[in-house]
């Protein structure tokens, strides 16, 4: 392609089946040649963006557009978006060659450029021989590959992949999420990605756009995710945090002062990574990973000291997992490379740096 | 302990006897070399095979029997293809009632049904005959398409049409390339199936028919004059052409479940 325009442009999308709203006046611009996931919980409407760009169903309101072409009232056969199903579905009575090459076949290729299309993708997927065979003899991971030859196979503006790998075990999971992001890099392709998993979202992802109850929380990539979640419910959602309650106890140009932990700590206004700068006298929630804390006494002017005991801990092999209950009462979930020495019902001091906290205005909701 | 293992198959093969006996004994009964159907029998012969696959009468019964079959299966398929869609489709309470009117006539009285077939004929002036029957037969075996059907559409996935669509196929190509293989075996049962139903149907095809008789009702009439050991004969041909349709049948269709069921057992599931 060598328009400029956005691979996928979705603009104010609106779904709702009957009462239940699933997507609410959602808008997003996919770019050419990115690996774009919808990470979020079920029921989220990450699904039904798939199937409205897709054609299976309507939108109630807005529009699709793939490759600057308005395409919201176009036929499902017709739209050259390709989708792989996480079920797979393989045509069971099709040999994997008809498979690859029906959607070729539908383009009208002729015969011979089919079976050339066929070799390049089973190549391609590096299963070679499995031209002749049928669906049902092959293992789960191969005809996850077949599922994405398939949906190549017609060279589609964009791939759809619909929680592709959710049937597979860990371990041949996380093969195939290298194997599809080098897939993903040989081709160049647009890749718009759906998975709940938010491992999976992060190792695999350009950019990920959380979702929550049809609207769109966050779009970024997966580092600014994670350190810098937008709101509470991407920052317990996008892996674990301590959603750390605290009072705005003043702010200037440059440093936010807070109160948590029974104790006031000053931090640089750029931590903050809410829409919202919180003022004096509002609440605030501070976001800190477990692996941000650090055992001992930090600098006294910019570090969080804490000191408490160590309730419990969990061995995770290479890591391990602590709850410090502080001073004030306070809980704090810590994480730590097993070697550092901790014993349950001991007195603990750990400290954590402002660059690794992220402060959002509000309280957080309970979740 | 032994004998209490014994009690269940002792009480399987005791039904079993009593279940063929009466085969066995008109199969018997059919090389028997006089006029009547008795015991004990002295003398054999093949001549009653011989005089019956020679007779006129019984091979115009058979063929006009086996036309009405094709025919009035073909009518129940074209009907109950169509008919099974659209119950797939509908949900809720609507389903449960279209399938509850679809299985009515299966559950009617044979003769009641017949009855109520021939004054409908009558009424709208359908003349007795083949076309009648076949109609007829085709009331009864619908409802066995349509269940046929439906349940191997109710196993589909529907995502195969999802993804059908979305590599480029029209609604006619989802129809023909995807749903209709799909549905093959359940087709190729009712198909089966229908064609038996409509072969050994008596009532209908006595209450319908015209002129010209089927072969059950052939047999029927040939009875008043008494049984004698031809139409031992012919039953036992009839018996014998059938079971090996069916046993045919069965074969194919177990044959395409082994073939994948084994092969997903013989491949590991993840690689």
């Amino acid at each position: 392609m060598t328009n400029s325009a956005p691979a996928i442009e979705l603009k104010n999308l609106s779904k709702s089946f009957g009462a239940m709203q699933a997507l609410n006046n959602l808008s997003l611009r996919i770019e050419q040649g990115v690996f774009l996931t919808l990470l979020g919980p079920s029921g989220c409407g990450k699904s039904t963006i798939l199937r409205l760009i897709a054609g299976f169903m309507a939108p109630s309101n807005g529009k699709v557009l793939v490759g600057g072409h308005d395409i919201t009232r176009t036929p499902a056969h017709t739209r050259p978006v390709k989708m792989v199903f996480q079920d797979y579905a393989l045509f069971p009575h099709m040999n994997i060659a008809a498979n690859i090459g029906f959607g070729c076949e539908m383009l009208g290729m002729p015969r011979g450029q089919i079976v050339r299309r066929c070799n390049e993708l089973l190549d391609l997927i590096r299963l070679p021989d499995i031209a002749s065979r049928y669906p049902d003899e092959l293992s789960g991971g191969q005809r996850q590959r077949v599922a994405l030859a398939r949906a190549l196979a017609p060279d589609p503006e964009a791939l759809l992949l619909d929680e592709p790998l959710g049937a597979l075990d860990l371990r041949l999971r996380r093969q195939m999420q290298q194997e599809l992001r080098a897939i993903q890099r040989t081709t160049g392709k647009t890749f718009v990605f759906v998975t709940h998993d938010q491992e999976e979202a992060m190792s695999m992802s350009d950019t990920i756009v959380v979702m929550k109850d049809g609207s769109i929380e966050q779009i970024d990539s997966p580092e600014a995710i994670y350190q810098r979640p937008a709101s509470a419910f991407v920052a317990s959602f996008v892996g674990s945090a301590n959603l750390v309650p605290a009072k705005v106890r003043g702010r200037d140009a440059e440093t936010l002062t807070l109160y948590l932990y029974g104790q006031e700590w000053r931090v640089p206004l750029e931590r903050v990574t809410s829409p919202v700068t919180p003022d004096v006298g509002d609440s605030a929630t501070v976001v800190i990973r477990p692996d941000a804390f650090h055992i001992g006494i930090g600098r006294a002017d910019i570090d969080l000291q804490l000191s408490g005991h160590l309730e419990e801990r969990t061995y995770l092999g290479s890591r391990q997992n602590l709850k410090l209950r502080a001073a004030d009462g306070e809980v704090a979930q810590i994480e730590l490379s097993a070697t550092e020495v901790a014993s349950e019902g001991e007195a603990l001091d750990v400290h954590c740096n402002t660059e690794r906290v992220a402060i959002l205005a509000g309280a957080a909701d309970p979740i | 302990m032994h004998l209490q293992r014994l009690v269940l198959p002792t009480y399987f093969w005791l039904f079993v006897l009593y279940l063929f006996t009466p085969l066995m004994v008109i199969a018997v009964m059919g090389f028997r070399d006089s006029n009547f159907v008795a015991f004990p029998i002295n003398k054999w012969t093949t001549d009653w095979y011989h005089e019956i696959l020679f007779d006129r009468d019984i091979q115009s019964s058979l063929w006009l029997s086996l036309r009405i079959a094709v025919v009035s299966t073909a009518i129940s398929i074209v009907v109950g293809l169509p008919t099974a869609f659209l119950v797939a489709r509908t949900k809720g309470v609507l389903r449960g009632a279209l399938i509850s009117i679809l299985l009515l006539p299966a559950f009617l009285p044979v003769i009641v049904s017949a009855i109520s077939l021939r004054i409908f004929a009558g009424k709208i002036g359908l003349e007795t005959g083949m076309l009648a029957i076949a109609l007829g037969h085709a009331v009864a075996s619908m409802p066995f398409v349509v269940i046929m059907v439906l349940t191997r559409i109710d196993s589909m996935n529907r995502n195969l049409v999802d993804a059908a669509q979305n590599l480029g196929a029209d609604p006619i190509i989802v129809l023909t390339r995807i749903v209709l293989p799909y549905l093959s075996p359940a087709l190729f049962g009712a198909f089966l199936f229908s064609m038996l139903l409509s072969f050994e149907d008596f009532v209908r095809s006595f209450f319908l028919g015209g002129f010209d008789q089927t072969f059950p009702v052939l047999l029927y009439s040939r009875l008043r004059f008494g049984f004698d050991p031809g139409l031992a004969a012919v039953s036992t041909i009839v018996l014998i052409a059938t079971t090996c349709l069916g046993l045919f049948a069965e074969r194919i269709l177990r044959g395409r479940r082994a073939r994948s069921s084994q092969q997903k057992k013989g491949s590991p599931t993840n690689d």
